[in-house]
């Protein structure tokens, strides 16, 4: 990529993007070319979205001298620090520009830092090598910054909250605990019916969904949502790049409000004092939904071993069978496990926030059983 | 196996318990959605014209009744168990409603001034329910509680139940009826029995103030402190202070030069774990042990 930063400095945030997005912005020929010749695309527009934690636009450095000086910093993260240079300058009030340089590959790659409420979109056309090894890193190590995580159900409702989109292919995988079977499936050309096939015949789930958007009958956009927050643009069909960029900020919107749905912590079980005893203020749950689990006993056993004993960023202990109080090292927070038949029930404590809740949820999907379902209640209960 | 925190911690669960019925943890219904909020715990509703006080462990209201809930792990029904709810029982509407006026309770559709009924409930574990009504004496006791409450049992991964007595809310008296689903694994909200014995402030300073105030990987707490944070219970400070000689004992923390502690990173394993070594053997054990090359000036000071 190769932006300057005095061109965009001062620019709306939507000029910025539109800028960006121009990079995926190709012909009728160039997409049919693209297509036949079944190479990987010459330049993709990769966002990633994280959940800030009193993270501000602009104190980029001073966050990473922190992390630094942090007495939990892990060697791989001084590592990173050590073998990378960041700089960045403000665009406008929500728009940063990045730059993240590897002395070592004499290698610069940029990014456009987008910060709107408590969420970070970074946006940037760098190859995915490169950021897997750069800003990803930089979000992995931060603590103001959590990646998102989305269920495969949200990716389902994102892609058809979309108008005019159609599933071209997906990713879709299987493990449980409880089982040796173990599948990845990748279906490119895929359809919405082989995702329902795949899914009743294996129980995968998607991870990923590759979509087409039309405006009718012309293909005009496309691109894929993946579970890890993050999403790309492959392609947007000349003349449709205000198309793009709307269909850009609903992602966002999509993406944010499925995060809340699932990991926003409305209300925690706080003491608040009232005459000469107390109140609770409220409570939040977040249930991990299982139909056809095996035995609880299991569930259990499975959960401590693989799980909370494997980790080591979960300290834990058992107040009665499949009842665990945990305090995770790496958030700093507590919060409870209550194992329900197959389900795996989780409460926020006091002091438990999103974060916590959402790196439990990747984990367990991730490594424990790719089928759960998420679901949340949170409520007042002393107004 | 040490009984008394195995008393303490049947206490703990018994409100914990009770406490997940308000918020129908499991169907996502409970007390909650029939219109009840949370007053509050260990509130003290003063009558001072029938010069009774009553002092439940939970009290509800839902905009016409208001609900005093006492909620016992054990099994005897004593003679003081039916004069507290007798108490309840014989609070006035007025004072109820001044109580309720004056408790800072606000909560949008839940006038004081519409509140019609008090309904005392007095909550048992249900095997000891059962059990109760082997005996004769415990079942003329139980009859004689009915009078002045209505009885209810929980247990959990089961149901929390009417068991006999008057419900003057009918909605509520259906709805415990067909009983409302308790969850197996109740989560803790509330870590003090009544008593405040040293196992359950162990339990909670390291559950409620340490685990909550890691935000920034290590914290100080000095025993006056943690005394203000549970501004509302009386607990000696001796208490207190012997709570911290026996994290201090048992790893959970480190003093510092200045009197107070200081919880890290490395500390966490054994605060998150502190129920098993209240479960190995009494506070006082693990600091007699010690006393001898423990005590200092500072202990006294």
């Amino acid at each position: 990529m190769d932006l300057d930063s005095h061109d965009l400095k001062g620019e709306k945030t939507q000029k910025i993007v539109s800028e960006l997005i121009d990079h995926v912005v190709k012909s009728d020929e160039e997409i049919a070319v693209e297509r036949e010749s079944k190479r990987p695309q010459t330049t993709e527009l990769k966002v990633f979205v994280a959940e800030t934690q009193e993270f501000e636009l602009g104190t980029l450095n001073r966050e990473i001298e922190t992390l630094s000086q942090l007495d939990g910093a892990t060697q791989h993260a001084i590592d990173f620090i050590d073998e990378h240079n960041f700089t960045e300058e403000s665009l406008n009030e929500e728009v940063s520009f990045v730059e993240i340089t590897t002395p070592n590959y004499k290698r610069t790659d940029q990014f456009i830092f987008v910060s709107e409420e408590q969420y970070l979109k970074v946006i940037t056309a760098e190859r995915r090598e490169w950021t897997k090894k750069t800003v990803e890193k930089l979000i992995q190590y931060l603590p103001c910054l959590n990646r998102l995580f989305l269920s495969s159900e949200d990716l389902r409702d994102i892609v058809d909250t979309l108008p005019g989109t159609t599933i071209v292919g997906f990713t879709a995988k299987y493990h449980a605990y409880h089982t040796e079977k173990n599948a990845t499936i990748q279906f490119h050309g895929g359809t919405k019916k082989d995702l329902e096939r795949v899914q009743e015949e294996f129980g995968a789930k998607p991870t990923r969904l590759e979509f087409e958007q039309s405006n009718s009958p012309e293909a005009v956009l496309h691109s894929s949502v993946d579970r890890e927050g993050y999403f790309k643009y492959t392609s947007v069909l000349q003349g449709y790049e205000q198309h793009g960029r709307e269909t850009l900020e609903q992602i966002f919107e999509e993406i944010e409000n499925h995060d809340r749905q699932h990991f926003g912590i409305e209300f925690v079980p706080q003491k608040k004092p009232r005459g000469d005893g107390f109140s609770l203020e409220g409570f939040t749950t977040l249930r991990l939904l299982e139909e056809n689990g095996n035995s609880q006993r299991e569930l259990i056993t499975e959960l401590q071993e693989d799980i909370l004993d494997r980790k080591r960023r979960y300290e834990y202990s058992e107040w009665d069978s499949g009842n665990f109080l945990v305090f995770d090292k790496e958030t700093n927070e507590p919060f409870e496990i209550g194992i329900e038949n197959q389900d795996i029930v989780l409460h926020a404590k006091e002091a438990t926030s999103s974060g916590t809740f959402r790196d439990f949820c990747h984990i367990i999907l991730d490594e424990f059983n790719s089928t759960y379902r998420m679901e949340k209640s949170s409520a007042k209960v002393n107004a | 196996m040490n009984e008394q925190w195995e008393r303490q911690k049947l206490e703990i669960d018994s409100y914990n318990t009770f406490y997940s019925a308000i918020k129908g943890e499991i169907t996502g219904e409970g007390l909650l959605d029939l219109g009840y909020r949370l007053v509050g715990r260990f509130l003290t509703v003063p009558d001072l014209r029938n010069d009774v006080k009553a002092k439940p462990d939970f009290v509800l209201y839902d905009g016409t009744t208001l609900l005093l809930v006492e909620v016992k792990s054990g099994n005897n029904i004593s003679n003081r168990t039916i004069e507290q709810m007798e108490r309840c029982n014989n609070l006035s509407i007025e004072a109820a409603q001044d109580f309720l006026k004056e408790s800072s309770f606000n909560s949008p559709n839940r006038d004081p001034d519409d509140l019609r009924n008090i309904q005392s409930c007095i909550v048992y574990y249900d095997d000891n329910i059962e059990e109760c009504r082997k005996h004769e004496s415990c079942v003329e006791a139980l009859n004689e509680l009915e009078k002045h409450a209505a009885i209810l049992t929980q247990q959990k991964g089961d149901t929390l139940q009417l068991d006999s007595g008057p419900v003057v809310d009918k909605e509520l008296e259906n709805t415990l009826s067909s009983g409302l689903q308790l969850p197996e694994a109740p989560d803790k909200n509330i870590y003090l029995t009544e008593g405040v014995e040293l196992e359950c402030l162990a339990f909670s300073v390291c559950h409620d103030c340490v685990v909550n105030n890691m935000a920034h990987g290590r914290l100080s707490l000095s025993p006056s402190g943690v005394r203000e944070r549970y501004q509302n219970r009386s607990i000696p400070m001796d208490r207190v202070r012997t709570v911290f000689r026996f994290l201090d004992e048992i790893g959970a923390c480190r003093k510092t030069d200045n009197g107070e502690y200081e919880f890290t990173h490395a500390h966490m394993g054994t605060i998150v774990s502190v129920q098993d070594y209240l479960a190995d053997k009494p506070v006082d054990e693990w600091i007699d042990d010690t006393s001898d090359s423990q005590v200092g000036l500072d202990d006294f000071i």
